[in-house]
């Protein structure tokens, strides 16, 4: 039984800090709460720990891991751990030099996040001129033999520009282009009245990515990652929590999700009091959801029990208030109708975004 | 894809092998995802290193001592391609 639950991903958030300041970043709300940040020889600890217990992929995120200045030290310690090693970055701060020192480390692969295909979008959206130096860290990863992976955050402001996006991807000859809609938890809950997409203009994307899938065949791989919200049944949410992914946030807790460590009532144990093993198997956050035993109705008699797992926790807390309910998006969800109404107030022209920042307004908003 | 056929497949830039001794399996590793390979595969994708398709299906056919490995190997190398997981530059 326990081979089948040991961890595949290990996110490692180097550090909350960013100089962009997406409002759908899912980060937490409460960003100044979670300090000192790890030392190096910590995460050198938990990298080792995570190879012991089975991880095979160290996912180097944020904030944006390139304002640790031992990024380069702690990839080359995740090779020698026979880690597969990602790095997810805004490219704001990146340099040929940083880059090329990356490379020798060891990284696997370079995902840049692409906010618009427009610089006035993008930069718009991020808060800071940030889209030249995208196009310039994508060019030196590629130079440098980076297979460049681009990740598309979509909302309806940028929904219409997909085609632009994808053309900007074959145009740079990226390997990979991950269209992924925003998740509405974290910073995105708070703005999603400013950014949920309408109907219509999903329907209209979903079809020029059909065709631009069938164009790009052999040259760029396109995954289109469909919002939930849309959908009739909730998504299958780390694929059981506590089954795949744990998170290591800067401060050292261990989440299972990203975007959880706000439900209030959870406690997440932090890497300088238990070894990672201890945290995966025995922690009572990582159990609290694991599993189909303890899931409410309409989930446990549901014939999706074992695909979905009742959705997500973090959803199903961030609109009832209580993070073992169904996910509302579900058309059986017993708090449904909360989910029509976010997309009924989507149909209204957008409200201005409420940008991240460590420190934020005491209450949301867009509610 | 009746048409697919790769003259030197190899895996793409950013998906590597690994053999993965807690779970004892094959791998192949990329971005956010693991695909688990099987022996057979395993044995196919070892054999993705600049060798023609011919070479690898010749190779394999002598080592297990079997013929006809063709449209084995063809439909294993169709699927790693539908998850975008050969050589781009590969003529398909």
């Amino acid at each position: 039984m326990t081979t089948l639950l040991r961890p595949m991903s290990l996110t490692a958030e180097l550090t909350y800090r960013c100089p962009l300041q997406c409002p759908y970043c899912s980060n937490p709300i409460h960003l100044a709460d979670y300090q000192p940040e790890l030392d190096t020889e910590t995460w050198k600890r938990v990298l080792r720990e995570a190879a012991e217990l089975g991880v095979i992929q160290a996912h180097f995120s944020g904030g944006e891991p390139l304002l640790r200045k031992d990024l380069p030290e702690l990839v080359r310690y995740a090779r020698e751990c026979d880690l597969y090693c990602d790095l997810s970055t805004s490219a704001y701060t990146a340099t040929r030099e940083r880059l090329a020192a990356l490379k020798d480390a060891g990284l696997d692969a370079i995902q840049v996040s692409l906010l618009d295909s427009r610089k006035e979008g993008n930069d718009w959206v991020g808060g800071a001129e940030s889209f030249k130096k995208k196009c310039d860290a994508i060019r030196w990863a590629k130079e440098l033999g980076f297979p460049v992976s681009l990740n598309a955050v979509l909302h309806r402001h940028n929904l219409d520009h997909v085609e632009e996006i994808l053309r900007l991807a074959l145009d740079w000859e990226v390997e990979r282009i991950e269209l992924a809609h925003v998740q509405y938890v974290g910073w995105a809950f708070r703005n999603r009245t400013a950014l949920l997409p309408t109907r219509a203009q999903l329907e209209h994307a979903q079809d020029v990515v059909a065709r631009m899938q069938d164009e790009a065949r052999g040259k760029l791989f396109i995954l289109h990652v469909l919002p939930d919200f849309y959908q009739a049944v909730p998504k299958a949410c780390l694929q059981g929590w506590g089954t795949r992914f744990m998170t290591v946030a800067p401060d050292g807790a261990v989440l299972p999700c990203l975007s959880a460590r706000e439900i209030p009532g959870l406690h997440f144990p932090k890497v300088t009091e238990a070894s990672l093993e201890t945290i995966w198997f025995n922690s009572e956050v990582f159990n609290q959801f694991r599993g189909t035993a303890w899931l409410p109705e309409p989930c446990h008699s549901c014939e999706r029990r074992d695909i979905d797992f009742g959705g997500c926790r973090c959803q199903a807390f961030l609109f009832t208030g209580d993070a073992g309910r169904t996910d509302p998006v579900c058309h059986k969800a017993p708090d449904h109708a909360l989910v029509e109404e976010a997309l009924r107030l989507a149909q209204a022209p957008a409200r201005p975004f409420e940008y991240r920042t460590f420190k934020p307004a005491p209450t949301a908003a867009t509610h | 894809m009746t048409t697919f056929d790769p003259k030197r497949p190899r895996l793409a830039s950013f998906a590597r092998y690994r053999w993965d001794k807690i779970r004892e399996q094959h791998q192949i590793v990329y971005p956010e995802g693991v695909l688990v390979l099987n022996g057979t595969g395993a044995e196919i994708v070892k054999r993705m290193d600049g060798r023609t398709l011919e070479e690898i299906v010749g190779d394999l056919e002598a080592a297990f001592a079997r013929s006809g490995l063709r449209p084995d190997v063809l439909n294993f190398l169709t699927g790693l391609y539908d998850h975008g997981l050969l050589n781009r530059d590969d003529p398909a």
